[in-house]
């Protein structure tokens, strides 16, 4: 259904563009933080969706690495927001 | 039978899951806001550090429910977390439902007459 | 895969890939809508615990369909979902503890408010 994915990808550009206004209309570093990380996980979303347009195999890896590996983004936020204090 | 625990506590929490997810899409796309922030102290009859973390996370995954921090254990005192929770209608609600979630956790953990041990 | 399983198969894909990134949507609505950023925090769980799990998935049922998958590939997307599920919940965890040191201000319909009668953490 290479409709739905179409319609699925325009969804996601939606989410990260309101994603990005929220980051700029936000009047606190925390909001700004959380923000960012769905912006990334709506990245890791349409990828995936790249993936099942190209049929390509190494995308199916490049998802998993995303996942597991997002933590790291999320913990240089949080200790930017804290100014480097655990 | 603490596999079976286990698994039906992986169960249980995706249906969580889910029925959260529809909780928030309903109120975001409803106009007006519909949330009634609290943020809570709930003490754990969780022990070790395995339950602890698995408790925490289950409620950070479950949309309306976040772990805002702990505290460990002290002086006799058991291991505390503050949730902050974003749909429940009063505190004894959110008690109410992290004690239904801890109860499962623990069957799965120590077996089944654990899970009703009472708070220390 | 063939016939009728061919279309049964991306027809459900085509499904969850859309109500996926519905959830996301959900999740970045919500982030406009709420009114602290324990809130915005709070209503990310919609876009990890189910809407990227419902899009992973759902590129393994498609690769089903092609007759392209292998176990590799449905062992891979067990992991990633996994990973969505686990590894997003402890950074959340951590990123709401950092918004709280961090001073972000706490939306004053909040009630009960425990954690500033005793700053343990």
């Amino acid at each position: 259904m290479i409709v739905g994915v179409w319609i699925a990808t325009g969804i996601l550009a939606v989410s990260i563009v309101l994603g990005l206004v929220r980051i700029g209309t936000a009047t606190d570093a925390a909001s700004r933080a959380v923000v960012g990380d769905l912006v990334f996980f709506s990245a890791i979303g349409l990828l995936v969706l790249l993936g099942m347009q190209t049929q390509s195999a190494a995308v199916v890896d490049a998802a998993m690495l995303a996942a597991l590996l997002g933590i790291l983004a999320t913990i240089a936020l949080a200790r930017i927001i804290t100014r480097g204090r655990r | 039978m603490r596999v079976l625990y286990a698994l039906g506590y992986l169960v249980w929490i995706a249906v969580e899951v889910v029925k959260g997810s529809f909780d928030v899409a309903r109120d975001t796309l409803t106009p007006g806001v519909g949330s009634t922030p609290a943020i809570v102290e709930y003490p754990l009859r969780c022990r070790t550090d395995l339950e602890v973390t698995v408790m925490a996370s289950s409620i950070t995954i479950t949309p309306g429910t976040i772990v805002l921090g702990t505290a460990s254990a002290r002086d006799g005192e058991p291991p505390v977390l503050y949730v902050h929770s974003l749909y429940a209608r009063s505190r004894a609600d959110i008690i109410a439902g992290l004690d239904e979630m801890e109860t499962r956790l623990l069957r799965a953990t120590r077996g089944r007459r654990a899970g009703e041990v009472q708070a220390a | 895969m063939t016939g009728t399983a061919f279309v049964v198969l991306e027809v459900l894909s085509g499904v969850m890939v859309v109500a996926g990134a519905l959830f996301v949507l959900v999740s970045a609505i919500a982030m406009l809508r709420q009114r602290d950023a324990f809130a915005r925090i709070n209503v990310m769980s919609p876009a990890t615990g189910m809407g990227l799990p419902l899009i992973v998935v759902a590129a393994f049922v498609h690769r089903v369909a092609l007759g392209t998958a292998t176990v590799t590939d449905g062992l891979k997307t067990v992991v990633t979902v996994a990973a969505l599920l686990v590894v997003s919940s402890v950074a959340t965890n951590i990123l709401a503890r950092a918004a709280y040191l961090s001073g972000a201000p706490v939306a004053p319909e909040t009630q009960p408010q425990e954690l500033a009668e005793d700053p343990r953490p």
